[in-house]
């Protein structure tokens, strides 16, 4: 715990303000320390993109064993129960350690510096909040080492099958409460960021995009992963402690735990797409050469999406045997949903009309998104549907419309904010042309590998089976192509990431200079300092 | 006067997150007990 030279080293008997006063001016701890007691929002956020990344690759690796196995019929190399893990440890690890830590990591890199503030507001918790992750991720990780394998019930966890899981069953559970637990403080920090820390003249309504919908987020977070939490904890006690609380012999219900585990769910899927949304409109309105169009309507609607999501939850459930009236209520409400989300669409739109458009590969990314995101909300719309819901529910049309939310809406939308505060963060220009065949390469073969998903969904194929009948085998073996042709494109990614962190063609300031992008974090050198603002910015 | 305010933002930001902290405990306090309600043994 021995401080370096470059740490801490003011007179300690001065007062809290003085103290505070030179902790804004010492610059970063070296070696291992650095990044063991970082508190600073711009390594903390570089430790969550680094960290989500190896996630990425780790769940996409487990995607390729998946489409390896359902390459042709029948059993290749993963007999049902591994298949089943690999699903599970697939979902869990893309959900909780790629796409959320990515936009954590995104957080606490641009909402200080959106802001006008020095760090965030937290830095200890912050620290926490980070390092909870690898330990909770080394320990789901482990369960497919341990007798009986890791869970393979899906990511939703459901009772009673998830209850023959064998060793790693509170092993899996203490890791999701890691998560919930780095999950729930990353979003108070944000909360209490943007809420205390915004520099003089920074209203909320001034605030860029990319910081309110991370705030409804943060609000999101706090209100859900606890529901988590309670499920999983209920599921604890119903294993080892004799409660009965989704056993019906004991006068339980397991469709309860769809409900509160959907409780949680739907919004999750908003916590994975509202920020999504943040970056894409602050992508559009810079390459379009134009301001947002509509901007208090886009607050609005990420505000109307956020209280919707608490209402649609069951129509996950509709087999289940609700009531009609139950059925009617779930079904116009995800409907409505619809509304906010063709604002912002329309919104998106009518930013690039009549606008000086150009595609570097951030718009690339976020022009895709748009298209593709809007595909997945199209068939999110006929899911929705109660009697069609019946016919499509548990087959890979399923799987089609969330891969498509997922990757090319949430994941696209990472990558394009990476393409774009990049040369921000490292003070270097990436290669454009590498770039742009990342992005076209990714964007032909993730529709090769899930727009055939919905052909098979239609046709009946049901999910989570390692083996199909015949009549599946032609658009099985097209996805699988589409699948390691966007799992290899994403080597390049990483290869564009470190060649650009490692150096080359200095960026200036605005980065896009011929653009002129809007806020703050284009006021600070590239690379942007080791503590943002030193002095709060005057906002007009 | 500028780091008077600083101090403030900072206790502001503690005593919200604090707030904050308790309800989360609260939501999960409140699904667990909705469980118990649900069980007729």
């Amino acid at each position: 715990m021995s401080a370096t030279p470059t740490a801490d080293t003011h007179d300690h008997s001065h007062d809290q303000a003085h103290d505070h006063g030179h902790d804004d001016h010492h610059g970063p701890m070296k070696g291992w320390r650095r990044w063991a007691y970082a508190t600073n929002h711009k390594d903390i956020g570089s430790m969550y993109l680094i960290f989500s990344l190896v996630m990425f690759l780790t769940g996409g690796l487990m995607a390729m064993f998946i489409r390896a196995e359902l390459l042709i019929p029948g059993v290749q190399f993963l007999d049902p129960a591994k298949f089943n893990s690999m699903t599970t440890m697939h979902a869990l690890i893309m959900v909780f350690g790629a796409v959320m830590p990515a936009f954590t990591g995104l957080a606490n890199w641009m909402i200080p510096m959106q802001v006008g503030a020095p760090d965030m507001a937290l830095p200890r918790m912050n620290n926490l909040s980070f390092w909870l992750l690898p330990f909770a991720f080394t320990l789901l990780l482990l369960t497919l080492l341990v007798p009986g394998g890791s869970p393979a019930g899906g990511w939703t966890l459901y009772p009673p099958l998830v209850l023959q899981t064998g060793d790693a069953f509170p092993m899996a559970v203490f890791a999701v409460h890691l998560m919930g637990a780095s999950s729930i403080m990353g979003a108070i920090n944000v909360i209490v960021t943007i809420m205390n820390m915004r520099a003089p003249g920074m209203t909320l309504l001034k605030m860029p995009l990319f910081t309110w919908t991370w705030l409804i987020t943060a609000y999101l977070l706090i209100a859900v992963m606890p529901v988590l939490a309670g499920a999983v904890t209920m599921l604890l006690t119903d294993h080892y402690f004799g409660t009965t609380f989704f056993n019906a012999a004991g006068g339980g219900d397991p469709v309860m735990f769809q409900h509160i585990f959907w409780f949680f769910g739907h919004p999750e899927v908003y916590i994975m797409i509202l920020p999504a949304f943040g970056v894409v409109s602050e992508i559009i309105p810079t390459f379009s050469r134009k301001p947002l169009f509509g901007y208090d309507a886009m607050v609005y609607a990420t505000a109307s999406i956020a209280f919707l999501s608490f209402i649609v939850w069951a129509h996950h459930m509709f087999t289940t045997g609700m009531p009609l009236i139950g059925e009617m209520f779930f079904m116009m409400s995800t409907m409505l949903i619809a509304i906010p989300t063709g604002v912002k669409v329309f919104n998106w739109t009518a930013t690039m009309w009549k606008g000086s458009i150009s595609f570097e590969p951030p718009m690339l990314f976020a022009l895709s998104f748009l298209f593709l995101f809007t595909i997945g909300g199209f068939s999110g719309l006929m899911l929705a549907i109660v009697p069609v819901d019946f016919q499509y529910h548990d087959t890979y049309f399923v799987v089609a419309h969330f891969h498509y939310v997922l990757v090319p809406g949430a994941i696209f939308s990472i990558m394009a904010a990476v393409y774009y505060w990049l040369p921000k963060w490292s003070g270097h220009m990436y290669n454009m042309t590498l770039a742009k065949i990342h992005f076209w390469l990714s964007a032909i073969f993730v529709n090769v590998l899930f727009f055939p998903q919905h052909f098979l969904g239609l046709a009946g194929m049901p999910r989570r089976i390692p083996d199909y009948n015949t009549q599946f085998a032609d658009w099985n073996f097209v996805s699988s192509i589409g699948g390691f042709g966007f799992g290899l494109t994403q080597l390049l990614f990483v290869y564009i990431v470190w060649t650009t962190v490692r150096g080359g063609v200095k960026a200036s300031a605005k980065v896009w200079d011929d653009a002129a992008p809007h806020g703050l974090e284009w006021t600070l050198p590239s690379p942007a300092p080791y503590h943002s603002f030193e002095e709060a910015p005057e906002v007009k | 006067m500028r780091m008077a305010s600083e101090i403030d933002r900072q206790k502001r930001a503690k005593r919200n997150a604090l707030i904050l902290a308790l309800v989360a405990l609260g939501f999960y306090a409140a699904f667990i007990t909705l469980g118990m309600s649900r069980v007729h043994g």
